[in-house]
């Protein structure tokens, strides 16, 4: 993003900080509930941020990344952080059966590189682990709807992480209610004409409005999240065998589908 | 995950290889086609009917020609309006999930979302509000939700929040967000936003709490951070949700 920075700093009054960053396009939220993070937590994550946006946005031409696609950059000059990136990409392609692929979908640069399924999500895992290593033990990052948690938001209580309800932009279609450590990814597409690609295909998923994933890690969650969206109803008979991880789909006619471990984040719900 | 150098060694030589078909393929212009997959029928899954939705369904966010992906330059100002007008409804979905914390401690599940089978989210709808008694006043027939009620006092005078100024392709989005005594988003202003000058969105005080108790269904209470959310936000949202958290930060709206 062209110098579309913003940038809003919060002094809390009840101890923590909270700090919104407009980055790889979207909102970051960082919500830190411990009474005294330390000064530079934040700024080391929202420069952190900033960097993987340079590296690896598919909408910027002169990118690493972008160079990557086009045999500008060859592999043997790439970072080791990129070349960490698209062998997690390779090896989540290899155990999704290639309903995750980070080569095969045309990306906004023209390549058909695009990692971008599973960067968010890694970007915001290390933030989480920069944080922790601050010293922070409480706090949510939410980058467009991937989110990080660790602890609880107050002494005693979980956190509480509403799942958009596809149809309504003001309405939940259920609440995922955890302690941290725990990650939740959605991969969705609420817009009218917008879509996602399966890249065994070629052609557009059109099973699922949403899918929401589970778990402990945010890179794999937001790598299943994007594979549990190509795959459909399908792909909760194939995150079913990852005890750590669980799912939550909303198909295009409303219905809600989710593994049996899913509703261990739901306590309050009626079931 | 790649400790072994010999595996390590046989990715990054099948890395090296996708990537050429990569570079192959960026020169051509032929996007790949193939038959849709079959999907054989799914076993270990819970499946809830229909979740109840707002019959009618509100005009969906992406409905005008503004909700396409940046990479799709905005060429009508009345695209960004149409946008604009959208994305206010996506950014009062943050308000609720911001500001619902003081009526929540006795919102459980309606009676009617009651076993494994049911629709997962009750909810009103801004065409048709609920004018009957709303969900905080449901009588309890399960356990409550968890109730921690706000820990910090709220401001007794109206707070103004200036959320960030956020570009998007059509331009800078900053909106001003009032909230009330309670911590209830009463007021937005757009104080500045693309390819209108000086326009000013208002959103009415009664509109507000009208759409937060319609929001308020047995599921969306309480919540500290919303998964989704933001997939069909641009500027608008954006900046209405960091004042938002800048407010919920400051104790306004103190949510758990």
């Amino acid at each position: 993003m062209n110098g579309s920075v913003a940038s809003v700093p919060v002094e809390s009054d009840q101890g923590g900080a909270h700090h919104v960053e407009y980055v790889m396009g979207m909102a970051v939220s960082i919500d830190i509930r411990d009474a005294d993070p330390p000064a530079s937590a934040v700024a080391d994550v929202v420069s952190w941020l900033h960097h993987v946006d340079a590296t690896f946005s598919t909408y910027i031409d002169d990118s690493p990344i972008s160079r990557l696609g086009r045999g500008e950059l060859d592999i043997a000059d790439a970072s080791d952080e990129i070349v960490g990136v698209l062998r997690l990409c390779e090896q989540i392609r290899v155990e999704t059966d290639g309903a995750f692929d980070a080569f095969v979908v045309p990306a906004p640069n023209g390549t058909t590189l695009d990692p971008s399924g599973l960067v968010k999500g890694w970007s915001i895992e290390r933030a989480a682990t920069m944080l922790e290593q601050a010293g922070c033990a409480n706090f949510c990052i939410n980058a467009g709807g991937d989110i990080a948690l660790r602890g609880h938001p107050t002494q005693d209580t979980s956190w509480r992480v509403g799942i958009r309800h596809p149809e309504s932009t003001h309405e939940l279609a259920t609440v995922v209610t955890a302690f941290g450590p725990l990650a939740v990814a959605t991969s969705a597409t609420y817009e009218r004409g917008a879509h996602i690609i399966d890249p065994r295909t070629g052609q557009p998923t059109t099973d699922l409005a949403s899918a929401t994933v589970v778990g402990p890690d945010l890179t794999i969650a937001d790598a299943y999240a994007t594979a549990m969206f190509v795959m459909g109803l399908d792909g909760l008979d194939w995150i079913a065998a990852h005890p750590d991880y669980d799912a939550y789909m909303i198909t295009r006619d409303a219905r809600a589908t989710w593994t049996p471990g899913f509703d261990r984040y739901r306590p309050d719900a009626s079931r | 995950m790649d400790s072994d150098p010999l595996i390590r060694k046989q990715l990054d030589a099948e890395l090296a290889a996708r990537l050429q078909r990569v570079t192959a393929r960026t020169s051509r212009t032929t996007p790949p086609t193939a038959p849709p997959t079959n999907r054989p029928a799914p076993s270990a899954r819970t499946t809830s009917p229909r979740i109840a939705s707002s019959p009618p369904p509100p005009p969906p966010p992406g409905a005008g020609p503004a909700r396409k992906k940046r990479r799709h330059p905005a060429r009508h100002s009345r695209s960004a309006a149409l946008a604009l007008s959208f994305v206010t409804t996506t950014g009062l979905a943050y308000a609720f999930a911001a500001t619902n914390n003081s009526a929540s401690a006795t919102i459980t599940a309606p009676a009617g979302l009651v076993g494994s089978s049911q629709p997962v989210a009750a909810a009103a709808t801004t065409a048709a509000p609920n004018t009957t008694a709303p969900a905080a006043t449901t009588a309890p027939t399960t356990a409550p939700a968890t109730t921690a009620p706000a820990t910090t006092a709220p401001p007794a005078t109206p707070t103004v929040v200036n959320g960030a100024s956020v570009r998007n392709r059509y331009g800078n989005v900053q909106v001003q967000a009032t909230f009330a005594a309670d911590g209830t988003l009463t007021n937005v202003d757009v104080l500045e936003a693309p390819s209108r000058d000086g326009q000013s969105v208002q959103i009415n005080n009664y509109a507000v709490p009208r759409l937060n108790s319609e929001a308020l269904t047995a599921q969306s209470a309480n919540v500290n951070t919303i998964s989704g959310a933001t997939y069909t936000s641009i500027g608008y949202a954006q900046s209405l949700q960091s004042a938002i958290d800048v407010a919920r930060a400051n104790g306004l709206t103190a949510i758990s």
